[in-house]
Order: C-alpha cells, then sequence, then structure tokens
C-alpha cells in the first residue's frame, strides 16, 4: 500500500537519522531495501532528508558553537533578536539579568499558533526557574554577529538619519533591501522615499504600488505613507497602493495598523490583519474584506513580473497590463470589455497578452499607431 | 552506485539543490494552481529521486536543474493524464525559470533560515529539542545523547527522527500532519522511554 506524503516523510526522517551515525545491522538493511523499492519516492524522500540533515550542521554552525550543554537556555524571542542591531544587542546581552521587557504580543509567529497542547506552558515554567545563562548572552552576541555579517553591518547606522528616494519606471519591478533588513518592491512607476532614523523608519510612497517585507524591530515602527493614509506595522508583510484617489493595503503576514489624517478631524484608525485587504477612499471610508490567503498572494504576483486574474473584466485586465507598458492595450467594443479573463500573464508582454485573450474570447487584434486594437471577430 | 555510499552526492545536493527547495514550492504553489500540496509534495519527490543515480558534476546551476526537472515532470503527467485540465497545460507554458537575483535574496534566504530552525526547534517537544540541540549544536554522538538523556539510544533515534520530520515538514509548509501525529505517539508511549 502507498504511504501518505507526511507518512513517507517520517519514515525517510528515521533512515536518515541512522545512516548518519552509523552502519544499518542485517535486520534493518532487509527492511530498508525493501522499503527503497516499494516506491521511487521513497529515494527522492530519503535524499532529500539526507541533505537536510547534513545541512542542518551547516545552520547549527552558523547559530554559533555552544560549549555546555544547558538544556533550559533562555529562549525568548529569539525572533526580534534576528532583527536588531548588533550594537543594541550588546547592550542588551549586559542587562540580561534585568527582567525584559514583554514582547510576546508585538511579534508574530505562526509556528507558536500552530504548535497547540501544554508544550508551551511547560517550557514557560522552565523558563522561569531557569537563571540568567552566560551561555545564552554569548549565543545572542554570536547570532546578532551573524546578523550584521548578512547585511554588511555598517557600524550605527541608525545613529544618523538617511533619506533615499527610489524610482522605478513603467515596467519596471525594483528590489530594494533597506538598511534594517527590510525588504520593499517597487511595482511599476512608483516613487518611495525612505527616512530612517533612531525612532522610526518612514515609507512615504508618492504614487504607485509598493511591497513591504518588514524586519521585526518592536523599538522603531514602520509606516509607509501614502497621503493622508498611513500604515504602521512592527514586522509584517504587506502591500500598499496608491492611484486614483484611493489607497489600497492587502497585508499577507502579520498585523497593521491603519491610520488616516485625512477628511475628518480625528484620525480614523483601523487593524488590518494577514490576509485582509482595505481600501480607503477619498471620503475617508475604510473598507475591510478578508480574502483566501491565496487570493492574497495573487494579487502580489507582480513581484515576479506577472499578473493573475481570475475572472476581472476585460477592460480591468486592460488596465493593470497598461500600468506597466509604454505600449497600450485598447478595447474597442464595449461588449468585448465585460468579458471575464482568466489566466496569469507576463506583465511586460502586451502582445502576448492580447493574442491570448483574443484567441479565448473569440476576438482579434490590430496594431494601430503602436497601439494594440482589440476587437470582437476573427481576424480578417 | 548506491547513494548511502556516497557523502558526496548527499552533500551536493545538501548546497546546491535544497536551497532552492522552497522557491520552487512557492513557484509551483503559485503558478501551477490545479496542484495541491500532495502533488507538490510528489514532484519534488520524484525530482529528487531522479539525483539517485547518474551523474551530476556537469550541472553548474541547481537551481535551473531542479526547475528544469520539475517542468519535464508536469510535461509527462500531463502527457500521460488521459484528460489534461487546459489550465494546466497553459500553466506549464508559463513556467519559465524565474531570473535569478543573487544579492538580497540569498542573504535574507540565510537570515530566515535561521530564524526559522531557532523557531522550529523551539516548538520541538520538549526530549526531542534537547536530542537535536545535543546532538546538532553540542556535537555529541547518539550514544552520548542517550547517557546525557538517560534514555536508549533507540529512543534517542527516535527523537532526532521526529525532529528531522519537523523540519522536512516545515520546509514544504504543510498541514502540520506528521508532527501532530508523532505528538500522539510519542506522548502515548512516552513512559517506556524513560530508562529508569
Amino acid at each position: 500500500m502507498a504511504q501518505s506524503n507526511p507518512g513517507i516523510d517520517l519514515t525517510a526522517a528515521e533512515w536518515a537519522v541512522r545512516l548518519h551515525e552509523r552502519a544499518l545491522s542485517a535486520q534493518e538493511q532487509i527492511e530498508f531495501d525493501r522499503w527503497l523499492e516499494v516506491d521511487t519516492r521513497h529515494r527522492g524522500a530519503l535524499l532529500r532528508a539526507r541533505a537536510l540533515w547534513s545541512d542542518l550542521d551547516r545552520l547549527a554552525a552558523l547559530a554559533g558553537p555552544r560549549n555546555a550543554p544547558s538544556v533550559n537556555a533562555e529562549r525568548d524571542d529569539p525572533l526580534s533578536l534576528l532583527s536588531v542591531p548588533a550594537q543594541r544587542v550588546a547592550e542588551e546581552a549586559d542587562a540580561q539579568t534585568a527582567e525584559k521587557p514583554r514582547r510576546a504580543d508585538l511579534r508574530t509567529s505562526p509556528f507558536k499558533l500552530r504548535l497547540g497542547r501544554d508544550q508551551p506552558v511547560r517550557r514557560a515554567e522552565h523558563r522561569a526557574d531557569a537563571s540568567p545563562n552566560p551561555v545564552n548572552s554569548r549565543r545572542r552576541l554570536l547570532v546578532a554577529g551573524i546578523t550584521a555579517a548578512l547585511f554588511g553591518g555598517s557600524g550605527a547606522w541608525w545613529l544618523e538619519r538617511r533619506e533615499a528616494t527610489y524610482v522605478s519606471k513603467v515596467g519596471e519591478i525594483r528590489r530594494v533591501t533597506l538598511p534594517d533588513g527590510s525588504r520593499m518592491v517597487l511595482n511599476t512607476s512608483t516613487e518611495a522615499t525612505v527616512r530612517f532614523d533612531k525612532m522610526r523608519r518612514e515609507i512615504e510612497l508618492a504614487g504607485g504600488e509598493g511591497l513591504f517585507e518588514v524586519a521585526k524591530d518592536p523599538l522603531r515602527p514602520f509606516i509607509v505613507r501614502a497621503g493622508s493614509v498611513e500604515v504602521r506595522a512592527i514586522g509584517t508583510v504587506f502591500a500598499v497602493r496608491s492611484a486614483d484617489e484611493r489607497v489600497d493595503v492587502t497585508v499577507t503576514e502579520g498585523i497593521i495598523e491603519l491610520v488616516d489624517n485625512g477628511a475628518s478631524k480625528n484620525a480614523v484608525i483601523r487593524r488590518v490583519v494577514a490576509n485582509e485587504h482595505a481600501t480607503v477612499m477619498e471620503t475617508s471610508e475604510i473598507r475591510v474584506q478578508s480574502l483566501p490567503h491565496a487570493e492574497a498572494e495573487r494579487r502580489l504576483a507582480w513581484r515576479d513580473g506577472q499578473v493573475d486574474f481570475s475572472g476581472e473584466s476585460l477592460e480591468v485586465a486592460v488596465q493593470e497590463i497598461n500600468r506597466h507598458n509604454r505600449r497600450q492595450i485598447v478595447v474597442d467594443d464595449p461588449a468585448l470589455a465585460s468579458r471575464p479573463v482568466v489566466g496569469l500573464f507576463r506583465a511586460d508582454d502586451p502582445d502576448g497578452f492580447a493574442t491570448t485573450v483574443a484567441a479565448a474570447l473569440g476576438a482579434h487584434s490590430v496594431v494601430l499607431d503602436d497601439a494594440i486594437h482589440l476587437r470582437l471577430g476573427a481576424a480578417l | 552506485m548506491r547513494v548511502l555510499d556516497d557523502p558526496a552526492r548527499v552533500h551536493w545536493i545538501a548546497t546546491h539543490i535544497l536551497p532552492h527547495e522552497p522557491e520552487v514550492r512557492g513557484w509551483l504553489r503559485r503558478h501551477v494552481r490545479t496542484l495541491g500540496v500532495h502533488d507538490i509534495d510528489d514532484l519534488l519527490q520524484e525530482a529528487y529521486a531522479r539525483l539517485w543515480t547518474g551523474e551530476y558534476g556537469h550541472i553548474t546551476s541547481g537551481r535551473s536543474y531542479l526547475f528544469a526537472v520539475i517542468r519535464n515532470l508536469l510535461l509527462e503527467q500531463a502527457r500521460h493524464a488521459r484528460i489534461v485540465p487546459m489550465e494546466r497545460l497553459g500553466e506549464i507554458d508559463l513556467l519559465h525559470i524565474p531570473s535569478e537575483e543573487p544579492g538580497p535574496d540569498r542573504r535574507a534566504g540565510a537570515r530566515q533560515e535561521l530564524e526559522r530552525l531557532e523557531r522550529i526547534v523551539a516548538d520541538l517537544p520538549e526530549r526531542c529539542r534537547r536530542a537535536f540541540e545535543l546532538q546538532k549544536f553540542y556535537g555529541l554522538s547518539q550514544r552520548e545523547i542517550a547517557l546525557e538523556m538517560n534514555v536508549t539510544e533507540k529512543t534517542v533515534e527516535k527523537h532526532l527522527a521526529v525532529a528531522l520530520a519537523r523540519i522536512l515538514e516545515i520546509l514544504s509548509e504543510d498541514s502540520g500532519q506528521v508532527v501532530e501525529r508523532v505528538q500522539q505517539e510519542m506522548s502515548s508511549d512516552g513512559s517506556e522511554q524513560s530508562r529508569d
């Protein structure tokens, strides 16, 4: 009987661990050979498991050597630690014995949420009992050192105030790694100004669309401004689009706070969580709708230079493709413009889009004055 | 040639193929929407299985190789299926290999890997986590871990296998079935594992 995938992985893991450490006994060898013969996928699963097990040695080395086994080493918040600059971690390490601020509510940890049962509680008790541990402090420094190395740690960068403007041209997708390790991806014709200092991380979106993967730093909020709208994040992934007098925000991970300082006297604040989409209209009305995760991801297909349609009208689809290209598409027949479009298209290939859509909708395309016209009926 | 006698091959896979797996999976999830999670697992296992034998020394880019193998497997599946969903054929045509952006992506990858490992290890069942840390972070052998934890070597093996299965599972961002099942198994016979 064929094993299910998760079952295969567990069996593969057992063999991988054994083979890594020792020779198999004669009985085990027979079992092992039999398991391998049953299904070619088993070989693949075993190779993958062995590769990962040996690769973990590399990662463990990356995390730094540890001398004495210390089973209950305090392990609060390794995450935010990884995104805090080395200098600050060094200070924190010195002050290890002091009580640390509670940060649990500031970060999002999908793995924690998934665990369930009594494990976390038990571990928390251990942690409360454990005395401050020098091994752990050293480890923090090591990890911080690695982080600094990974990002080309350049002195006390966060002491300076930095400002830089990034512009993407029509059809260009621009990727920028920010000084704190956050990542910014600018969609076609977008302008973003980045201002970082000791207190805050600010980005001003003058127009267009940006995707932000925010490195966690609870001490310095990450704020994206688009007109009167502010999006505040701590560590999360979201996209902001500012066009046609409205601002659209799609969140794929974590939580953001949406602040509108627009029309009304008092700022309107609204929380938006992962897999939600918020629209702020010029009237300062905020609409929030939830999206399936796949849908949220779909809306960000432009990261890969693609546009993904799942039933939008041709009119909307053409607007989207036109955003990315100088060569424009025009739909000549209103009846055609309302037809639905499904599929994944390259954003920078208007001709390919027109040809595919024409074939699917029983239309044809004509090039006039460097614009592509879509018309009903077969080609002449 | 038996792969278990070939640590160089395992090492090559670990350094040239494994790092690209999350990207390939993400790509498949996003772009071949008719595939389910298990279809993706199957594809990846098949792709690894093709590295079981044969030369790999000539492969210059593990990433391109992995994408190419996956693409061929999809095409093979499409050819063999009696009814091929139109959508899937169209999708396969779009499976051109995305361009590589080495700089920021690589570095973010290394950082994320470390973050992930930290999180995964922190969330392992207590004894699993301990066995894993003793082996990978402190470099103890299974025998030494068995002495340290006062359990049999077989139990240590089991703890380590659960840790590895968990990491494999998270690498494929599966729904959490393996670990839940394993945790149940471990807690139901947990009392026998101590060697008092």
